[in-house]
């Protein structure tokens, strides 16, 4: 049986076989990069994308913020703290550099900013600690029970640092340190790691525009 | 929803600064918290230590390292930053910097701000930062 196929495999011309293999080997690696094709990230994807968490604050106005309501334009959520002297500001600093190189499609972007610092951070604090950045940034924050609720449900953690029977309203606050991108369909489509250039930032949301 | 996949090759490292990193420290409201940048050299043939700064205008001022680990920032205080002979020491965003606290004063882009930074035992070096976004 065995020497009956390869002598049927041996009626095939050489180059035949050399094309058939070439086709297969282009299959192959067809289906093992079909996923990279396009668009190509800057920022981790998430494979598959999947329904954003809910977010609903009510900013310093008194209007509520919905993100389940911002369909259609691209949405950053970073949570951090006024307090913060270096993560959070970077973040912000390079959010108004990307929203500068995105241009006139920035308006199609919602850059959000949510303290989990509510001990410290009221809603008007955290707007006007946004705006310093740029009017672009939403400042956003709630309850300390909101705010729990909220970072339970993005399956986050956020914490006070140091002796937990500190009552002084000086300490650090441990808190995510990734921006995450929802599409204009609402979708969770990126995790951007500390240290992405806006450069960086920017093609990403362009990409999702 | 943290199970997060990797993208096909986009994925890079974090940028290195693309700019000398000259003395600045981040704008901020008074009551606010900042941080102070530069780069701490050592040309002498002697360990340098930095055991503390001193920021007039903060109620409060720390050496602190930023942290990223598994997508969680923290801030570990440092005692003290020791600069090998003829080596230097970045302080640089989501690293090494200079943490004020509770500022007596806002700082405005394009303020200067004065900086001690005490050094071995007794020495004092006076840093003019510039202030920044």
């Amino acid at each position: 049986m065995i020497t009956t196929i390869n002598a049927e495999r041996d009626t095939i011309p050489a180059a035949a076989r050399l094309t058939v293999m070439r086709l297969l080997f282009a299959g192959i690696a067809g289906l093992i990069f079909s996923g990279c094709h396009e668009p190509s990230f800057n920022g981790v994807a998430l494979d598959p994308p999947e329904r954003a968490p809910v977010l609903r604050l009510v900013d310093s106005s008194g209007a509520r913020f919905d993100l389940g309501q911002e369909r259609g334009k691209v949405v950053l959520v970073f949570f951090g703290y006024t307090h913060c002297p270096d993560i959070c500001p970077t973040t912000l600093v390079d959010w108004r550099r990307a929203a500068d190189l995105l241009g006139p499609k920035a308006e199609n972007v919602r850059f959000v900013f949510v303290s989990v610092d509510p001990e410290r951070d009221t809603p008007a604090l955290t707007q006007r600690y946004a705006a310093r950045f740029s009017p672009r940034i939403l400042g956003l924050t709630g309850t300390r029970p909101q705010v729990d609720a909220m970072l339970a449900t993005w399956k986050l953690a956020s914490f006070r640092d140091g002796d937990p029977g500190d009552t002084s309203m000086v300490y650090t606050i441990s808190h995510p340190s990734q921006v995450f991108v929802v599409d204009g369909d609402g979708q969770l489509r990126l995790m951007h790691r500390a240290g992405l250039t806006p450069a960086q930032v920017a093609a990403d949301i362009t990409e999702l525009l | 929803m943290l199970l997060l996949a990797a993208g096909c090759g986009a994925q890079q490292e974090p940028a290195a600064a693309a700019v000398p990193l000259e003395p600045h420290m981040r704008a901020a409201e008074q009551g606010a918290a900042s941080a102070v940048y530069f780069m701490l050299r050592n040309p002498s043939p002697d360990t340098l230590v930095l055991r503390g700064v001193e920021i007039d205008v903060a109620g409060g001022v720390a050496i602190h390292r930023s942290t990223d680990t598994n997508g969680m920032a923290s801030m570990v205080m440092q005692d003290s930053v020791i600069v090998p002979p003829r080596d230097s020491v970045a302080f640089q965003e989501r690293g090494l910097h200079v943490m004020a606290t509770n500022l007596h004063t806002a700082l405005n882009v394009g303020d200067t701000v004065v900086v001690r930074l005490l050094l071995q035992k007794v020495r004092v070096d006076t840093l003019r930062v510039e202030v920044r976004e």
